[in-house]
């Protein structure tokens, strides 16, 4: 059996699967937002924060992958590459290089989708290749670093510290979740940010800190239980979980206590849930399915918004003159997608009783107004 | 066979009474400077008189519900009353009468604070942990150099002891270590702080805020636009100013400077670490992204906290009232033995047990108020007779109109920007300085808006309801959205100097449901604040003219109709709305012009410190006179007020006393500051 983190052929290679890192990142961010969304505000405090931090740290993920890219030269974009599509334009949508996977839906937070995020932060590695793309998120990133180390030479960095200056997202730029962000100028700080992304997701793994990854064993062969945390800690001494157990945590409505192993079930605090204190949002709403509704307006407008947020963020990601103040008007862009969330969870359904229409996430492409 | 018996007493080296921001930087400082010494132990309580409600991410979230529950969103809507710990309120207040004996049976029926007057003293505060950090502002100007000298340059008020040289470091200190400030020292422009060298000697050489500054508000940028050129001339003594609309120094957190990481939410540190914009810092930022003293007081705890088994621990005390400190005489030494407290375990019952507690070093924390009150109940640091005088705050009055463009009002924090032209000048011999603050909520303060003007542009449709001109539904929202991002105010806060007149005192007919004291009020406003707020209001009209506002609402400030019916409802832009209601409370009249005052919270001067025990409570070590183990912090503790809002001066003097408390705790001599001489005093 072969473990695929040498599947990268070339240096355009590793750019086309970093764009599709991006792209990746960015996909969680609509699942785990509806789920965060439709909480009712107030309630469910705990699960909240956790999502939360997880989505943040996505936004964490997204940043830096955006930074390792333009550190080697490449441009991060949303158009097709070798005709797929490096985000999810629509939901329910497929990543393309993780078929397995399946379709992403935006749901309602449920015991349903917590399932679905699991599924997402997964860290198991099969070692039973699928046909096509990377069992898991986590092989994914393996095979960059492979990619990394092999084509990601000194040479490249240089040449695109020139040419590239002006795109890196720098630390001060982020904030509400753990880790850091940082400027990637050489392999190493690449690695690093590959690394912060694996572990906050499914944890440290060491194998992937061994200095030669081509000897990297998969877990399932010498038994290593994937950790429970994630190495960050916070300002107030809180142990940040993995993404995999804070959703696992959500799942069994108890926190694991630092010293349990991420295969148990969790044992420490009781995380009060009530599954009821949610919006009954209509799964994957499209704005189409509304048209010639009195709501069609303000799910348009909501896609609008997404749409207006992520042509910032990729702009800032390509370092226009104004750069700083990009990313921060991103943010204000992000407040206003969130109350029109929060609205859309709260307005009724024209078109299925007794549920709310919660929000689309529909990309509308480059040049809409 | 040891029989121990258990002690009457708790004791500790420290006790501090107060468990907001004073007391909170007192034990982190003193902490600070014992960890200096490997081994050392130490044990500091801090007691709090009022609950813990809010040192948990989800305890204080039920903070933030209340306050979106509660209709009238005042300072202390989403801190819940407590019979216990009883806190003032703002519509506690009443218009005074004449006679302090009428005064004093109207104002003790509603709220906490008896009043005698003549005029009534309308600031409020807040009895819990956090005190009144949980709902302030966070607004952190330093105070200017002459700010301490105001005897000697302008013959009015008192010398400070020791001088804005003596204080910085602590200014610096609180800056970064306690609130975390953010601000561009590169946008701060003072009077008397402009030449090269006055900026370096105010700021340092390499100094810079530990964040960046809060992005200014549309409006700031707007009115530095328009104002730009203004002048203000003023003519005893004849003096010109420039107005310059400058960025504020906030306690609220921002792009973060070097390696300095901005503190985030008690119990969920990931938020608050940068404001977000949610408008409503008071009463409450939802997520702390604004200090608050349980950020420091959680650091403590988490730390130090009794079940560490540290050489240090704090405890962290509440529903616990300092009630009466007992001192002793020994070895010709006057000392502060113990401090009696109540303890109660549930607010609707007076009942409670007797604590008592004992230390080598007291600390009282507990506000300025509240302070004097303590000292006062006990008889104790008083020789000076000062306690409980010279009670000051900065009275406000409020300036507003509808602008002719749309300026984005009730967006940001409350306010970003201030205009501090007139925070010093040689009028100050005249009449007192004051801070200009550039409010972003629209009407909020003033009028109760944005509620009030949705009332009344209903009420406006409904004597027409049989007519054309109905406001309802969308017809409304546009009309709202015509008026309210048209909304402009200016808050004008004056510097208040110290009267003797002016005091807390204690009467035995007035006790809370503990049968602790209730703080007896006498306040005046003096014709110095008077005569600048008559100045204020003709800089305000000024300012008004050049920003395009050219018509009036009222004849007279103080009319009690608007000049012709209509325009009150209609809300024309361009119009000076300001309006002071001979009903109000704080209603004054100077040189035959109405005004009305409002209390800004900034509660100062109670127990203030001084050049000898003659004139004053504490030393310039912020150690009683009286007592050598007996330290007061506060705003209490400053001699004149100033212009700044006074809580980040407050914590630069809690970290001088904790600087010497340490060392009066490891018997070294207590900092001698270069102390001046005052004009009174030589």
């Amino acid at each position: 059996m072969i473990c695929q983190k040498e599947s990268i052929k070339d240096l355009n290679d590793l750019r086309n699967h970093l764009q599709f890192a991006i792209g990746l990142e960015l996909a969680t961010i609509p699942i785990y937002l509806t789920g965060l969304y439709s909480i009712v505000e107030g309630q469910n405090t705990v699960a909240t924060r956790i999502i939360q931090t997880v989505a943040i740290e996505e936004m964490l993920h997204m940043a830096l992958a955006a930074n390792v890219l333009n550190a080697i030269g490449g441009k991060p974009g949303i158009e097709p590459i070798c005709g797929q599509d490096p985000i999810i334009r629509q939901f329910p949508g497929k990543l393309f290089f993780l078929p397995d996977l399946g379709n992403l839906h935006l749901r309602r937070f449920s015991q349903e989708s917590v399932k679905t995020f699991i599924k997402i932060e997964e860290p198991h590695s099969p070692c039973e290749a699928p046909d096509q793309g990377y069992a898991s998120i986590g092989e994914f990133y393996k095979a960059i670093i492979c990619g990394i180390k092999k084509f990601a030479t000194e040479d490249v960095f240089c040449e695109a510290r020139e040419k590239r200056r002006n795109c890196q997202i720098t630390s001060t730029e982020y904030y509400g979740g753990a880790g850091r962000l940082f400027s990637v100028t050489d392999q190493a700080s690449a690695l690093k940010a590959i690394d912060e992304i694996i572990a906050q997701g499914e944890g440290v793994d060491e194998c992937i800190l061994k200095d030669n990854a081509s000897q990297h064993v998969c877990a399932s062969e010498n038994e290593v239980s994937p950790p429970l945390l994630d190495g960050d800690i916070l300002a107030d001494g809180w142990q940040m979980r993995t993404h995999y157990a804070r959703f696992r945590e959500i799942q069994h409505s108890r926190r694991y206590k630092a010293d349990q192993q991420i295969g148990q079930a969790p044992k420490g605090a009781v995380i009060p849930i009530d599954w009821k204190e949610v919006y009954p949002m209509a799964d994957n709403p499209r704005a189409s399915d509304y048209e010639g509704t009195e709501v069609h307006s303000a799910i348009y407008a909501f896609n609008q918004t997404y749409t207006d947020l992520l042509n910032n963020l990729y702009s800032a990601f390509n370092g226009k003159e104004r750069h700083k103040q990009e990313i921060r008007n991103a943010v204000t862009i992000m407040w206003r997608l969130k109350n029109q969330a929060i609205a859309l969870m709260k307005t009724p359904s024209p078109i299925y009783p007794g549920k709310t229409v919660g929000t689309p996430f529909e990309y509308l492409g480059k040049n809409t107004v | 066979m040891n029989c121990s018996v258990e002690s009457e007493y708790l004791e500790y080296d420290v006790v501090i009474i107060g468990g907001g921001i004073a007391g909170a930087t007192v034990a982190k400082k003193i902490i600070k400077e014992a960890k200096a010494q490997p081994n050392r132990k130490l044990k500091i309580a801090i007691v709090e008189a009022g609950r813990n409600t809010g040192m948990s991410a989800d305890k204080y979230m039920s903070h933030v519900l209340a306050y979106h529950k509660k209709k009238a969103k005042l300072p202390n809507s989403p801190y819940a009353d407590n019979p216990n710990a009883p806190q003032p309120n703002e519509t506690d207040a009443k218009q005074m009468t004449g006679k302090a004996e009428e005064n004093e049976r109207i104002s003790s029926r509603s709220g906490y604070l008896v009043q005698r007057g003549p005029l009534p003293f309308l600031s409020s505060y807040t009895r819990a942990l956090g005190g009144t950090t949980l709902h302030w502002l966070g607004t952190t100007p330093r105070m200017l150099p002459s700010d301490f000298e105001l005897k000697t340059r302008y013959g009015h008020g008192v010398d400070w002891p020791i001088t804005y040289q003596d204080l910085k470091k602590y200014y610096e200190e609180a800056e970064h270590e306690i609130i975390g400030v953010s601000a561009n020292v590169a946008d701060q422009h003072y009077p008397g702080v402009k030449t090269k060298q006055q900026r370096e000697e105010y700021f340092g050489c390499n100094y810079d805020y530990p964040m960046e500054s809060v992005p200014q508000s549309y409006l700031d940028t707007y009115l530095s636009k328009k104002l730009h050129k203004t002048e203000v001339k003023f003519s005893d003594p004849e003096e010109n100013f420039k107005i310059k609309v400058t960025s504020t120094p906030a306690a609220r957190n921002s792009t973060p400077r070097g390696s300095y990481t901005p503190v985030g939410a008690v119990g969920n540190s990931s938020q608050g670490q940068r404001c977000e914009g949610n408008s409503s810092c008071i009463p409450i930022c939802p997520v702390q992204a604004k200090y608050n003293a349980l950020k420091t007081l959680n650091a403590l705890q988490r730390d130090y906290g009794k079940n560490q088994n540290k050489n240090i621990q704090v405890d962290i005390i509440t529903q616990t009232v300092a009630s009466k400190i007992y001192s002793e005489n020994t070895n010709c030494k006057n000392k502060i033995d113990y401090i009696e407290c109540k303890q109660y375990r549930d607010e609707s019952s007076g009942a409670y047990e007797a604590v008592k507690l004992k230390g080598k070093v007291f600390v009282l924390a507990a506000h300025a108020i509240e302070n004097a009150k303590l000292l006062l109940a006990s008889g104790v640091a008083n020789s000076s007779d000062q306690v409980g005088r010279n009670l000051m705050d900065h009275p406000i009055i409020l300036t507003w109109g509808l602008l002719k463009d749309k300026i984005g009002a009730y967006r940001g924090p409350g306010s970003t920007s201030g205009i501090p032209t007139f925070r010093d000048g040689a009028f100050r011999s005249k009449h007192a300085a004051f801070r200009v603050e550039i409010g972003n909520w629209g009407w909020s303060f003033p009028d109760g808006a944005p509620y009030s003007t949705f009332d009344s542009l209903l009420q406006q449709s409904e004597p027409a309801k049989n007519s054309k001109s109905l406001t309802w539904g969308s017809d409304l929202r546009k009309k709202l959205n015509e008026v309210l991002p048209r909304q402009f105010r200016i808050a004008w806060e004056f510097e208040q100097i110290p009267d003797q007149n002016n005091r807390v005192t204690i009467d035995e007919k007035y006790k809370d449901q503990l049968g602790n004291h209730r703080p007896v009020i006498s306040y005046n406003v003096p014709g110095y604040v008077k005569a600048a707020m008559k100045q204020a209001r003709e800089v305000s009209r000024k300012i008004h003219k050049d920003l395009g506002i050219t018509k009036s609402v009222y004849a007279k400030d103080d009319d009690q109709k608007p000049k012709c019916e209509p325009a009150f409802a209609e809300f024309y832009p361009g119009t000076d709305y300001t309006h002071y209601a001979k009903s109000k409370p704080g209603y004054v009249i100077y040189e035959g012009k109405g005004y009305a005052y409002e209390g800004a919270g900034h509660v100062a001067g109670t127990h203030r410190m001084g050049f000898s025990p003659e004139d004053s409570v504490v030393n310039h070590n912020q150690q009683s006179w009286d007592h050598e183990n007996l330290f007061m912090v506060g705003c209490g503790n400053m001699p004149t007020i100033g212009t700044s809002n006074p809580t980040l001066t407050m914590t630069a003097l809690a970290l001088q006393a904790g600087e010497n408390i340490n060392k009066y705790l490891e018997g070294e001599p207590l900092l001698s500051l270069a102390r001046r001489c005052s004009s009174e005093h030589t």
